[in-house]
């Protein structure tokens, strides 16, 4: 009998003890430990793409939140253009041209020769337009005073077009014409006349 | 006097073969407990993985019917609409604010004595705006003169003589076109409400 048959002859019971608890070990880290490391790494990489879904989710969110704010805040801003920039009719914005223009000229002795005006409506606009053209004579001086009280005033009057002429050469005064316009609110198709 | 063979059973180091056996068989036992409690730690944090993922999917699941809400509460055709609004709310701001004063000033200090100023006319919108001058001359140089001065205040650039006539009475007629360049400072609403 060799000696190493003598030795596991005679620590048979000790070797079976500590190989039995070595297999154990490899069955325990071969069917548990590696399978449920798996299954970690499967379920972080889960959490990865779930939050990654997350975060694309809450940044479309936020984009449609954005547009849906933007929208509020630039209907609010129309509605105020509309309301309180604007005439609010045709009444109101015959009140502004009208009157307030004579008023502007006669203050810087400019002479209304005469006046035409218009309302047209763009397609697809909510606004209608007053037009209006009026004959001015007088001197150049008065002319830049008059220009500079529309551009200066409250009012929404639009001044579109300018042509100068010479009216009388040895008086020295011209004749302004002007294309002025203004805008109301009103429903589709309305406002014409 | 006892006479054995000693030889049948030689010496080995049996001390030396238990402290190997013990040391293998704690060795096994401990690595069973650190596998065991591997595993119960493996499968603790799973559990916690596996929830934080379901509320994370959940969470997203909540945020996109959120998104899809907000996007079905403005339409296309309403922000369309809107866009359309305010551009045109714009173009008008623009033409209110629109400084003739200072496009007079400018075109005061070019304009020659033998020219005279008979039409302005500005159409575009902020920033830049194109202008059309109606002007009458003596001479053809006097306004080809003015259109160089015009470009060397800085503010008007591209100034074309589209027409040029001589009148009944001897004198040029032009009508010149230009990018006024001035500074607007309206504020109004704003036609990009949609970045989706």
């Amino acid at each position: 009998m060799s000696l190493l048959q003598r030795i596991l002859s005679e620590k048979r019971w000790a070797i079976t003890v500590v190989i039995v608890s070595v297999v154990i070990d490899m069955a325990l880290y071969a069917l548990a430990v590696v399978p449920w490391s798996l299954a970690v790494t499967n379920a972080r990489q889960r959490v990865a793409t779930a939050s990654s879904d997350l975060t694309a989710a809450e940044q479309a969110r936020a984009a449609a939140q954005i547009t849906v704010n933007g929208k509020l805040e630039a209907d609010q801003e129309l509605q105020t253009f509309y309301r309180d920039i604007l005439p609010t009719d045709l009444s109101d914005a015959r009140g502004i041209t009208f009157a307030r223009l004579e008023e502007a000229a006669s203050r810087n002795n400019l002479v209304m020769e005469r006046r035409s005006s218009s309302t047209n409506h763009e397609e697809g606009s909510h606004l209608a337009r007053l037009q209006m053209t009026m004959f001015l004579k007088g001197d150049y001086r008065n002319m830049r005073g008059f220009l500079s009280d529309l551009e200066g005033g409250d009012d929404f009057i639009v001044i579109e077009e300018i042509s100068l002429s010479q009216d009388n050469a040895s008086e020295n005064t011209e004749v302004l014409t002007l294309g002025l316009a203004t805008y109301f609110w009103t429903d589709d198709g309305e406002g014409t006349l | 006097m006892l006479k054995i063979n000693l030889a049948t059973r030689p010496f080995y180091n049996e001390r030396a073969i238990d402290t190997v056996l013990l040391l293998l068989g704690t060795g096994a036992l401990v690595l069973l407990v650190v596998g065991g409690r591997t595993v119960f730690q493996l499968s603790n944090t799973y559990a916690d993985v596996v929830k934080t993922a379901e509320r994370s999917e959940a969470q997203a699941g909540t945020v996109a019917q959120e998104t899809v809400a907000l996007n079905q509460s403005v339409s296309e055709d309403e922000l369309e609409a809107l866009r359309l609004s305010a551009s045109e709310a714009n173009r008008l701001i623009d033409q209110r604010v629109f400084s003739w004063t200072e496009l007079f000033n400018v075109i005061e200090q070019t304009l020659p004595d033998r020219v005279m100023l008979t039409g302005l006319r500005p159409t575009g919108t902020s920033g830049s705006m194109t202008l059309t001058i109606g002007v009458i001359g003596e001479r053809v140089t006097d306004i080809e003169q003015f259109i160089e001065d015009l470009e060397a205040t800085g503010s008007v650039d591209n100034v074309l003589a589209r027409q040029e006539q001589r009148t009944e009475d001897g004198m040029y007629s032009a009508q010149l076109t230009g990018e006024f360049r001035w500074s607007s400072s309206r504020s109004g609403p704003q036609p990009g409400v949609s970045n989706r």
